[in-house]
C-alpha cells in the first residue's frame, strides 16, 4: 500500500478510529492492533513476503532472548553472529547476490576465464534494508548490553514492522521506539495538528513537487544522448530535488501519521540543501541512515580515533556501505565513494564538525554571502554526485557528465507553458513554506493555530490542482 | 481531541467550500465550461452545421464563416474531447433539437492516439452525465476541473488569453506562436490506413456516422492541420466501416497534407501552437473547409 493510494485514504482513518475510540485505550489492544494493521499495510504490496518479514522478526526476537539468558560471553556471541548472518544473509541473497555474482563473472572474464554463473530471478522485498537494519540494532544493542532483550514478541514485532515506517524507513532504534511501544499512550491534540501538517507537507512535496518533476527527469535520463547541456544541468538540479522531496516527502508522511497515532518517530531530514559542507549535508540528509552506520559501524570500526590512515579508511567504508546499501548497481558505490573524496578534504583539515550544532543563518532572516557561497557549492557537488545515483549505469553517467562538460548541443527541455506555470506554482509553494518552516524552526516566526490552519490548507488545494496521483511509487521503495 | 476535531473538521469544511466556490466561478470565468453549458441548454434549435473535435477544433474552426455560408452553425468542440465525448454531445443534441444538414467531426493530428477512447470530457461529463455532481473523490470540483485552474491563470498572465472570445462556439485567441519546425522526409509513414480507423478508438466516430446516416445527415470527417514536422503527403481517404454493424463507407479530408498546408497557411502567422490555430489560421482552414463541402 502507498501513502499516495486511495487505499490509506481510506486504510488509515479506520485504523485511527479504531486506535483512539474502540480500544479505550488499552495498550495491549493497541498494539496488537498496530500490528494487525502493520502487515496488512505490507500484505497490501506481497502477502508471500510478509512471511519473510515475521521469520526475521522472529529471529531477532528470539536470539535476542537467548544473548540475554546466556551464561557466558561465547554463547551470546554465537547467538549474536547467528542472528546477523541469517539477517544479513537474506539481504544479500535477496538484494546483492546477482549483482556480486555477476560482477564476478565479468572480472574473471576480463582475466580471460569464463564461467557460467548461476543468477536467481526473484523479487526485491519491498523495505527489506529497513526492517533488516531495524532488527540488527536491535541486536547490536543487546549484545553491546546497551538494552535488555524484549521478551513481549507483540511488542518487538511492532518495533520492526510499524507500519509508517516499515517500508522506506526513517530507520528506528530499539533504544527511541520500544520504550514508545510499551508506554501508555494519550491523545495530544497539538502533536495531533503537527501529525497533520506534517503528513500534508509531505504529500505536497511528493505529489505535486516529486512525481510532477518526474516527467522531465525519466526524459532527460532516459534520451540524455539527443538533449543538449543546459538541459542536462536542468535536469540533473531536478533530480536533486525529486529526490529530496520524494524520500523527505515519505519521511514527513511516516513521522505525521506516527504523530496521530502518539508515536514520535525521529526526523531523518533536516534542510540538507542548505548545508555549507559535504559533512553538513550527511549531518542533514538521511539522518536515521548515517546516524546507524556511524554507531554501528564507523564506531566499531574505531571510527577517528585510531591512526590517520585508518581513519580515512573507515570513511571510505561508510560511504562505500551507504552507497551499496542503496542498491546492487556500481552507480551507487561510485556515488558512495564521490562523497567519501567530498568529504575527505574538510575531514583531513578537521573541518567537518564545523557546523554541528545550528542551522543556516540561525537567528537570522538572511544568511551571509559567504553561506549563501558555501551552500551553491555544496549544493552543486551533491548535485553532480546525484547523476551517477541517478544514471542506469556507469558508462551512461560518464556519458551524462561528459556531455555537460563538451557544451554540446541538442534538444531543450521543451516544456509548455501549463506546465511552466505548473512547476512555478509548485517551486514556490515549496520555497516558500520551506522558508517559513526554517523560520519557525530557529524560533524567528511563532506559528499560530490561524497560520497552522491556512497553511495546511493551501497546500491541499494544491495538492488536488496539481497533484500527481498516477500511483508513482517512492524512490527508496526499491532501496 | 475538541482542538483536533476543530481543526480536522475546520479543515474538511473549508475543503469543501473552496471546491463549492471554484463550482460555482467556473461558468462565470471558464470559456468551455461557458460554451458546454450554452451547447447542452440548446432546446428547439434550428442549426443547420454542427462542429465536433477537440481543442485544435474549438480552436481551428471558424464557425462564424460556416454560418455565412450554410446557416447557423455552432463549434461543440472542447479541450480533450475523445469521440466519446463529441457523441454524447451530438446524441443529446439531436434528441432536443431538430435534425442539422450537417455534420463535421475534425480531427487531430492528435487523434493518432486517442488514450483514453472511453473517457469523457469532465465538463461534458458534468453537464451531459447522469451522476450526481459529486458521487466519488474524482468528481471532487477542485480535482475533476483541476486543468481549468492553471487555465485561467493564462488569463492573469495574457492580454491574449484575457481577451479571447467564444463566438458561435469558436474559441478566438489571437495571439501567434510562429512553426519554426521542418517538414520530415519520411512523412508518408504517417498515412494511416482503414485498419487504424476500424480500431476500438475510433468505435464512436463510426457510431456518430450511424447516428447521421439514420437521420440523412451529411456527416464529414476532417484531419486538421499540424505544424511542418508533423504534416504528411497523404491524399483523402475512404473508410470502410467494419466497426458496428450497419456497413457504410465516409471520406477522411485530409487537410494536414503537407502541399495543402502549404499553400494554406502562413507558418509565421497562423499558429498558437504544435497543433492549434489561431483566428487568422482558423479563417484560412475554415474556408478550405468550406470549398470542400460546397464541391
Amino acid at each position: 500500500m502507498l501513502f499516495n493510494s486511495l487505499s490509506f485514504l481510506v486504510f488509515f482513518p479506520i485504523v485511527f478510529v479504531i486506535y483512539w475510540f474502540v480500544t479505550n485505550g488499552n495498550l495491549k489492544w493497541q498494539n496488537i492492533l498496530l500490528l494487525v494493521a502493520s502487515y496488512y499495510f505490507y500484505a497490501c504490496w506481497d502477502y508471500r513476503f510478509l512471511f519473510l518479514l515475521i521469520f526475521s522478526t522472529g529471529l531477532d526476537f528470539y536470539t535476542g532472548l537467548k544473548m540475554d539468558e546466556s551464561v557466558n560471553d561465547q554463547r551470546r556471541r554465537i547467538w549474536f553472529w547467528v542472528s546477523v548472518i541469517i539477517n544479513l544473509g537474506f539481504l544479500g541473497i535477496f538484494k546483492y547476490y546477482n549483482f556480486f555474482i555477476g560482477s564476478f563473472a565479468e572480472g574473471l572474464s576480463r582475466l580471460g576465464i569464463h564461467l557460467n554463473v548461476w543468477t536467481i530471478r526473484v523479487i526485491l522485498p519491498v523495505g527489506i534494508s529497513f526492517y533488516t537494519f531495524h532488527g540488527l540494532s536491535y541486536v547490536i544493542d543487546i549484545y553491546n548490553r546497551k538494552i535488555k532483550a524484549e521478551r513481549n514478541f507483540v511488542d518487538y514485532s511492532l518495533f520492526v514492522s510499524y507500519f509508517p515506517l516499515l517500508v522506506a524507513g526513517p530507520i528506528e532504534r530499539a533504544t527511541h521506539l520500544l520504550p514508545q511501544v510499551k508506554h501508555e499512550r494519550t491523545f495530544d491534540s497539538e502533536n495531533a495538528i503537527r501529525g497533520i501538517e506534517l503528513m500534508v507537507w509531505g504529500f505536497f512535496k511528493k505529489v505535486v513537487i516529486a512525481d510532477s518533476i518526474a516527467v522531465i527527469v525519466n526524459r532527460v535520463f532516459d534520451e540524455y544522448t539527443s538533449y543538449g547541456s543546459v538541459a542536462l544541468i536542468i535536469a540533473a538540479i531536478t533530480f536533486s530535488f525529486q529526490i529530496y522531496c520524494d524520500f523527505s516527502g515519505y519521511s514527513d508522511i511516516a513521522i505525521g501519521t506516527s504523530k496521530l497515532l502518539g508515536i514520535d518517530l525521529i526526523q531523518n531530514f533536516n534542510f540538507p540543501y542548505l548545508s555549507r559542507n559535504i559533512a553538513e549535508f550527511w549531518r542533514r540528509w538521511h539522518i536515521s541512515l548515517s546516524t546507524w552506520f556511524r554507531d554501528y559501524l564507523y564506531i566499531p570500526l574505531g571510527g577517528s580515533k585510531v591512526s590517520r590512515i585508518f581513519s580515512v579508511r573507515n570513511v571510505f567504508i561508510i560511504f562505500l556501505v551507504s552507497g551499496i546499501w542503496h542498491g546492487a548497481n556500481w552507480t551507487f558505490i561510485v556515488w558512495g565513494g564521490i562523497h567519501a573524496l567530498l568529504f575527505m578534504p574538510s575531514f583531513l583539515v578537521g573541518s567537518n564538525r564545523k557546523y554541528k550544532e545550528d542551522i543556516v543563518h540561525q537567528n537570522k532572516w538572511v544568511p551571509s554571502f559567504r553561506d549563501i557561497f558555501q551552500i551553491i557549492i555544496t549544493f552543486s557537488v551533491v548535485t553532480f554526485a546525484w547523476i551517477f545515483f541517478r544514471a542506469a549505469s556507469l558508462s551512461k553517467a560518464f556519458q551524462y557528465v561528459t556531455d555537460i562538460i563538451v557544451n554540446k548541443k541538442g534538444r531543450a527541455l521543451g516544456l509548455t507553458n501549463v506546465e511552466i506555470i505548473s512547476y512555478f506554482i509548485a517551486f514556490a509553494i515549496f520555497f516558500i513554506n520551506s522558508i517559513y518552516r526554517l523560520y519557525r524552526k530557529n524560533n524567528l516566526v511563532k506559528t499560530s493555530r490561524f497560520l497552522q490552519f491556512t497553511v495546511t490548507f493551501l497546500l491541499l488545494i494544491l495538492i488536488t490542482v496539481l497533484g500527481q496521483f498516477s500511483r508513482q511509487s517512492f524512490i527508496y521503495f526499491q532501496f | 481531541m475538541k482542538t483536533f476535531l476543530k481543526f480536522s473538521f475546520g479543515l474538511f469544511f473549508a475543503f469543501i467550500v473552496a471546491n463549492g466556490l471554484y463550482l460555482f466561478l467556473l461558468p462565470h470565468i471558464d470559456w468551455e465550461f461557458r460554451k458546454t453549458k450554452e451547447a447542452h441548454g440548446f432546446k428547439n434549435q434550428h442549426l443547420k452545421v454542427l462542429v465536433f473535435g477537440n481543442s485544435t477544433a474549438m480552436d481551428g474552426v471558424n464557425t462564424d464563416l460556416i454560418d455565412k455560408h450554410f446557416g447557423p452553425a455552432y463549434n461543440f468542440s472542447v479541450g480533450g474531447a475523445s469521440l466519446l465525448t463529441n457523441y454524447i454531445q451530438l446524441s443529446d443534441y439531436l434528441l432536443h433539437n431538430e435534425r442539422p444538414e450537417k455534420v463535421l467531426l475534425f480531427l487531430s493530428s492528435a487523434h493518432v492516439k486517442y488514450y483514453n477512447p472511453n473517457e469523457v470530457n469532465p465538463i461534458v461529463d458534468y453537464y451531459y452525465g447522469n451522476s450526481l455532481p459529486v458521487s466519488g473523490l474524482k468528481d471532487i470540483p477542485l480535482f475533476k476541473f483541476r486543468w481549468l485552474v492553471i487555465e485561467n491563470i493564462k488569463k492573469l498572465l495574457s492580454t491574449n488569453h484575457r481577451t479571447a472570445k467564444i463566438i458561435k462556439g469558436q474559441l478566438r485567441i489571437k495571439s501567434i506562436v510562429p512553426d519554426n519546425s521542418s517538414k520530415k522526409n519520411d512523412t508518408t509513414i504517417r498515412c494511416l490506413n482503414e485498419s487504424f480507423y476500424n480500431n476500438e478508438g475510433y468505435e464512436y466516430m463510426w457510431r456518430i456516422a450511424s447516428l447521421c446516416k439514420e437521420r440523412n445527415i451529411q456527416f464529414e470527417v476532417f484531419e486538421l492541420p499540424c505544424w511542418k514536422f508533423a504534416q504528411n503527403e497523404c491524399a483523402d481517404l475512404v473508410l470502410q466501416n467494419k466497426v458496428i454493424q450497419n456497413h457504410f463507407n465516409l471520406i477522411m479530408h485530409n487537410l494536414n497534407n503537407y502541399s495543402k498546408c502549404d499553400t494554406l497557411l502562413d507558418p509565421n502567422k497562423d499558429w498558437l501552437s504544435l497543433n492549434h490555430l489561431n483566428y487568422n489560421g482558423s479563417i484560412k482552414v475554415t474556408s478550405e473547409i468550406i470549398r470542400i463541402l460546397s464541391r
